[in-house]
């Protein structure tokens, strides 16, 4: 079997939106509608960190379908318009049968699912589907027929959320975050496939869940945003004196064993994930 | 004979009340076909508070019909003869409640016109399958027993007395299936949230057996609430005993709602750990904070006016108390689901997309703003902490369908023989020749059939 999973290098990532914008233009998401959402774990606005200069944190945590195995929206969804895909394991949106009731996005720990108040709205002169053209139904047979996965325009009233770019993935394509991420921070891959570069990556990486205290058991792993205490921290002033490690920080590392807060210490020595190919065809290629 | 004197004052009364009735009705109706034209954008609901006025109303709607529960099922399982005069109100009660709790969550939905899709496409492990299932039973059985009742008093009112046996025999029958499928709907209804690990403030076992406590509560306030009326405007003759006995029960039940809310807060506040205590921090601290406080201040001021002596017996008091607990729980059932919703278990900025741009698009033509998102930069589409206050066209829709229950049982009250005593006999045109029959006075003392 296939199990599609995504693994995020918190270390990688600079936090710069390309994944939320590349996915709201490849998906058609109509304003005010991100499934893809870069959050800044630090600070109280975005780009901001926590703590006062010099001793400062801050990391990214870029947000989308954790694609759980034990899912709380699809046990709670009354028509099953929600559902996880037998061959591989992606957690799809039926846009046909989907009757709006929400209560998937109560059900939600991860806040990825939004909602079509009114009619979509695009930009001015947006009148075209600017991203992925034309509908697409689930090929698995095991998930019933004409399963509207992908549309570029949703009715009003129905739930959406980010699908691994199903429309993608069923022709044997990676995700379109995969490919618009500049730092390759992103990794997409068969899970199931032991040897597959996410599985790997996933093992020497300590790769961690996001809530895994809930055991839904997302197929996103994240890679924490270790310090790295070889970085040389500017304290203010450009003197060559000062280019040395604040004490602090430092201190604060080594208090809580070189990680940031929020994330579990790594259980070995960290082995930064090997780059992603840039189209990993050999595994996409499983479930199409 | 009671009919005789007020006729003309209560005949203008009836029809003014049902004309008001309608009326707001039909502002609800108003309001519901904007909505359907404009999406579920002209509420104030958003991807973080994302449920609303709608399921609080329709979980109010579930706890209300507990009296009928209460009233007939346990008097017939129980034995309890004096509240058997009320069985037919209460369980009228009950019908209409339980309906309008079913047809509050359409308006919720975002695709009302899909909604037989709940039973081609039914997902057995839903709680909302199998609250819809349990509600439909619970109509079911609600509108049996009321047809029941009816069926045995029109047979006691022809003196055929092994008809009226046989049909008290079914009541019983039926009251003992009603008890455990009433049960089952607030505990169902109660874990449509309580399951959610997402929620930390509904995730507890307790709310269960919390919801079929304040179900009661609101329920026995509810009946209290239409006898006084019905008693004073429409002659109705419940037993003031009756009424008192009522409220004495409701005073206890509201002892063990407040009790099991104090084992939920002290079981959060002891450990003081983040996770148990923070939810509890925003149900009473935080924006909707009133909410919690409100509800206490009525639910300990409706237990004194019950219990007080010298207030305990009078029709208005108990009329007041009623009314305090029927918004006691419906601020109960608010201040669970927006503060649930306010702080997302992965909270940090930007936030959460609101789902929709300002809302105003097409819609500033029918004033509807969102609140709270971040009002400095227009446009600006994420949300870090839940707001919500419902729009006008929320507490339009939810006015209506509490205008439409209060018609029904208005309606009913007039229209159906629900009568404690079958004197009513002008208000039962399918028993013509009931006006033939005896006029029953005593309502406790003819009912002890069952040996």
């Amino acid at each position: 079997m296939t199990k599609y999973g995504m693994l995020i290098d918190l270390s990688r990532c600079v936090g710069c939106q390309s994944c939320a914008v590349g996915c709201k233009v490849e998906n058609n998401e109509p304003l005010g509608i991100w499934w893809n959402r870069v959050l800044t774990v630090g600070g109280d606005e975005i780009d901001t960190p926590s703590g006062d200069f010099p001793d400062v944190q801050m990391h990214y945590l870029p947000l989308n379908c954790q694609h759980c195995e034990n899912a709380p929206c699809v046990k709670v969804c009354p028509v099953q318009a929600t559902y996880k895909r037998e061959s591989d394991g992606l957690v799809l949106v039926d846009y046909d049968r989907c009757i709006g009731c929400r209560y998937c996005m109560a059900a939600c720990p991860y806040g990825v699912r939004t909602f079509n108040w009114g009619t979509p709205q695009y930009s001015p002169g947006v009148d075209f589907p600017v991203g992925h053209q034309g509908d697409h139904f689930d090929p698995d047979p095991t998930s019933g027929p004409n399963r509207l996965v992908y549309t570029p325009d949703r009715p009003k009233g129905v739930v959406e959320k980010c699908s691994y770019c199903v429309q993608r993935v069923d022709s044997g394509v990676e995700p379109f975050c995969i490919q618009v991420c500049p730092t390759g921070a992103r990794i997409f891959g068969d899970l199931d496939d032991p040897s597959s570069i996410i599985s790997t990556s996933v093992r020497d990486g300590n790769a961690q869940q996001l809530l895994p205290e809930l055991g839904t058991n997302p197929q996103q792993f994240f890679i924490p945003p270790y310090i790295q205490k070889d970085v040389v921290p500017i304290t203010g002033n450009s003197s060559p004196s000062n280019l040395v490690p604040s004490p602090d920080i430092i201190a604060a590392a080594e208090e809580v064993g070189g990680y940031i807060p929020g994330f579990k210490p790594p259980a070995g020595e960290i082995v930064p994930p090997p780059p992603p190919p840039a189209l990993d065809q050999s595994t996409a290629g499983d479930g199409a | 004979m009671k009919s005789e004197g007020p006729t003309k004052t209560t005949h203008l009364r009836f029809y003014s009340l049902v004309a008001v009735l309608l009326a707001v009705v039909a502002l609800g109706a108003y309001a519901w076909i904007l909505e359907l034209q404009y999406g579920l954008a002209v509420t104030d609901m958003r991807d973080v508070v994302s449920w609303g006025l709608y399921i609080s109303l329709f979980a109010w709607f579930v706890g209300i019909s507990a009296g009928g529960l209460i009233v007939s099922s346990a008097s017939a399982v129980f034995r309890i003869q004096q509240w058997q005069p009320i069985a037919k109100l209460a369980n009228l009660i009950a019908s209409v409640a339980i309906a309008l709790a079913a047809f509050s969550i359409i308006p919720d939905l975002g695709q009302p016109g899909r909604i037989l899709n709940l039973f081609v496409y039914p997902n057995l492990t839903s709680p909302l399958i199998w609250d819809i299932t349990i509600i439909g039973t619970y109509l079911f059985i609600s509108l049996l027993e009321l047809g029941l009742l009816f069926s045995a008093d029109r047979a006691k009112g022809r003196g055929d007395e092994t008809k009226y046996l046989s049909r008290e025999r079914v009541v019983r029958g039926v009251s003992f299936v009603a008890l455990p499928v009433a049960v089952l709907t607030h505990s169902i209804t109660a874990w449509i949230f309580g399951l959610q690990i997402s929620r930390p403030l509904w995730n507890t076992a307790l709310l269960a057996p919390l919801f079929i406590a304040s179900a009661i509560v609101s329920g026995l306030a509810l009946v209290i609430f239409v006898s006084v009326l019905a008693n004073k405007y429409a002659n109705l003759g419940v037993d003031r005993t009756v009424i008192t006995g009522l409220a004495r029960l409701l005073s206890v039940v509201i002892l063990v709602d407040l009790f099991l809310l104090t084992s939920e807060y002290i079981t959060a506040v002891w450990p003081a750990t983040p996770a148990e205590i923070s939810p509890l921090v925003v149900e009473f601290f935080g924006p909707y904070g009133w909410l919690a406080w409100t509800q206490w201040v009525f639910a300990i001021a409706a237990f004194a006016i019950l219990v007080v002596p010298r207030w305990s017996r009078s029709s208005a008091a108990q009329f007041g108390a009623s009314v305090l607990l029927l918004l006691e729980v419906f601020f109960y059932r608010l201040e669970l689901i927006i503060p649930g919703f306010v702080n997302p278990l992965v909270q940090y900025p930007p936030g959460t997309s609101v789902g929709t741009t300002t809302g105003g698009v097409s819609l500033s033509g029918i004033g509807v703003a969102v609140s709270n998102v971040n009002p400095s930069s227009p446009g600006f589409s994420f949300q870090l902490v839940g707001a919500y206050f419902p729009t006008w066209i929320e507490w339009s829709i939810s006015i209506g369908i509490v205008a439409m229950a209060a018609l029904l049982i208005t309606l009913g009250v007039r229209y159906l023989p629900v009568r404690p005593a079958e004197t009513g006999q002008m208000s039962v045109p399918t028993t013509p020749d009931a006006s033939a029959t005896i006029i029953h006075r005593r309502p406790p003392s003819l009912d002890d059939p069952e040996v």
